[in-house]
């Protein structure tokens, strides 16, 4: 069986005063460059190392996923939007900063070896709802918000990324979301991959997919993320695999719980792969953990990806 | 005894001076021995109290000197939990938030000293803050119980003893914290078990501290809680309290008087006119003015005039409803 990490790790201890001497001017910022690639290098070398097979490069110069996407593409500040532009400028003007990931992803894939690097990019709609939008709707936002990303995306694609994780946890964390609005999601979905021949993945976590599940299953995507592992949204999902299957898309599984220190054991991911394969007519199962590892102490998330890679080799 | 009215009052913490951060740290990198950290701790907590009786608030507290934070601290206490690391609270801050790895067990009681020690300094009132159990499960991995709710139960049994604990040791105010109750509104009637049991024959006055809050998702229910007194914060949302205008309020207020997020020292003008809003929902003697929540946050000497101010105003009042 395959396995895959889902998002950013925690940063090493090392990272973290770095970053706050950064931040007063005691170091530079290409010294600070270095202690991201140091963390990059090592967190390649401990999921090659641990056998999995998709690997993400850490996002160590991250804070989470979306705000500093949205911040330095979008030009939002956290809780409002930086008026550089007027609003008919601020449609055409996104591009200015795209290739932000795709930097990162470069540098990172020289650094592996065998494995694959996935690209981790934040879904049209989780941005809309991780910012201040208006004067736009979330409908007239998403749609923005796939053009600028198919940019993007294009960028990883000429790096030679072939591999996205498109990450869209607002889909099942908010809940009562209008038909329009998942609907927005999903053509949105399709323009961010527009032209470009390569897997990607529908990535959720923190919440079961629930009434939008089978709407989640038509989005134009080649694998869906789900979580397997916490409590209520585990078995929620369960029982979603169990009654409609997964479409034919591939199912990153996440069944390692990346939000409790607790340690899985072989016997547990093995019942729970089960489970889910039981529900499925077709289409792999990848191994994964139900979130990013980064909410975790660092210690506890070295080991989870060791055993991820190791139980997953052994089914 | 005729009832004060507009008693003053603290939240719990203050912020630690350098040299009790710096033995904290030492101590966690095992340099220095509990007892030298103690020590230090002791020789703070006299110039907190030396703070409270200058600016002359009625309630006091040793601001929480003694304890590194506020779930760590019990989670170091308490049997059953274990601390693998930091991990991100969010951007580039972090805390370390413990596991319970296996049953938590009640090893001895835990605040007694810190009242005991803070008793032998001051002849005023003593108030002694505990983080609930809801919030520190909450704050916790759950590694040992089925579910948070069984976790909670658990802990809340063990809170109880202390409390009782507590009580007889002499102790006649507690303050639960639960800054963790307003972001899961959803659970709010798992909090409310949890406080029942922790409260359970405990008749001394109690009061139940929330912030960071969206309180309108938590109020009015929050009234059913068995405690005596709700403290909330109040100035950082300009007073406005009209939502808790919305039911009677059945139970004494600890009515947020400053703001502990901004480093402006508020007048006595200002809390006077804010703090009188609160008489449109109880009388003087059941509105407590306190800061919205802990001073950790702000440097000393801006703590120390924002309580000077707080007390100025309460005294203000005071004279005009004697
Ligand atoms: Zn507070």
């Amino acid at each position: 069986m395959k396995s895959t990490t889902v998002g950013l790790y925690p940063r090493p201890e090392y990272l973290q005063p770095a970053i706050r001497h950064f931040a007063k001017g005691r170091i530079s910022a290409e010294q600070l460059e270095q202690e991201y690639r140091k963390a990059a290098k090592n967190y390649i070398e401990l999921q090659e190392k641990a056998g999995i097979d998709y690997i993400t490069s850490g996002g160590f110069s991250w804070d989470d996923v979306i705000t500093p996407y949205a911040a330095n593409t979008f030009g939002f500040k956290l809780g409002g939007l930086i008026r550089f532009f007027d609003n008919n400028n601020y449609y055409r003007k996104p591009s200015l900063t795209v290739g932000l990931i795709a930097r990162e992803w470069k540098v990172a894939d020289e650094m592996k070896k065998k494995a694959e690097l996935k690209a981790i990019v934040p879904g049209p709609f989780t941005l809309a709802k991780m910012s201040e939008i208006a004067p736009f709707t979330t409908e007239e936002f998403v749609a923005i918000a796939g053009q600028v990303l198919n940019a993007e995306v294009k960028a990883l694609y000429a790096a030679g990324c072939r591999n996205f994780q498109i990450d869209e946890p607002s889909l099942v964390f908010e809940k009562n979301i209008p038909d329009e609005e998942v609907d927005a999601a999903s053509i949105a979905f399709a323009e961010l991959r527009k032209g470009i021949d390569s897997q990607f993945c529908l990535q959720t976590y923190f919440g079961g997919a629930g009434e939008v599940y089978e709407k989640l299953l038509d989005f134009p995507a080649d694998l869906i993320g789900l979580d397997f592992a916490s409590v209520a949204s585990g078995k929620e999902n369960f029982d979603l695999v169990k009654e409609h299957g997964t479409g034919g898309k591939k199912l990153v599984a996440g069944v390692i719980d990346a939000r409790n220190t607790k340690m899985e054991t072989e016997a547990d991911v093995k019942k729970a792969i089960e489970k889910i394969r039981s529900g499925m007519k077709d289409g792999a199962v990848i191994l994964a953990p139900n979130a990013a590892l980064e909410y975790l102490p660092e210690v506890i998330a070295e080991k989870k990806v060791k055993f991820l890679g190791e139980v997953a080799r052994k089914l | 005894m005729a009832k004060e009215i507009f008693p003053t009052t603290i939240v719990g913490s203050y912020s630690k001076p350098d040299y009790l951060n710096d033995a904290f740290k030492e101590y966690y990198a095992g340099k220095i021995s509990h007892e030298q950290l103690h020590k230090l701790a002791e020789k703070a907590i006299v110039d907190v109290i030396k703070d409270h009786e200058e600016a002359d608030v009625d309630i006091v507290s040793d601001g929480e000197m003694r304890r590194s934070e506020m779930t760590e601290f019990f989670a170091e206490n308490i049997g059953g939990f274990k601390m693998f690391g930091p991990v991100r609270v969010w951007g580039n801050n972090y805390y370390q938030k413990p596991s319970i790895i296996e049953k938590m067990t009640y090893k001895k009681p835990i605040l007694v000293d810190e009242y005991n020690y803070t008793k032998s300094l001051t002849k005023k009132r003593i108030k002694v803050p505990i983080t609930g159990p809801y919030t520190i499960v909450d704050w916790s991995f759950n590694e040992a119980y089925r579910n948070k709710e069984e976790a909670i139960y658990a802990l809340a049994e063990i809170e109880n003893r202390e409390l009782k604990a507590l009580v007889k040791a002499g102790v006649d105010f507690i303050q639960i914290d639960e800054p963790a109750l307003s972001t899961h509104p959803e659970e709010i009637e798992i909090a409310r078990k949890a406080i029942e049991i922790t409260t359970k024959g405990i008749d001394v006055k109690k009061g139940l501290h929330i912030c960071y809050g969206e309180y309108d998702k938590i109020y009015p229910a929050v009234l059913d809680f068995n405690v005596d007194q709700i403290d909330l914060e109040l100035a950082n949302r300009k007073w406005d309290i009209d939502f808790l205008k919305e039911h009677e309020f059945t139970k004494e207020i600890g009515y947020g008087a400053c703001d502990v997020h901004n480093p402006r020292v508020e007048t006595v003008e200002e809390i006077v006119a804010g703090v009188r809003k609160g008489l449109e929902l109880v009388s003087p003697e059941k509105l407590f003015v306190k800061p919205d929540c802990g001073l950790k946050m702000l440097p000393r000497n801006i703590a120390f005039e924002k309580l000077k101010v707080m007390v100025k105003a309460a005294k203000v009042l005071r004279k005009e409803f004697e």
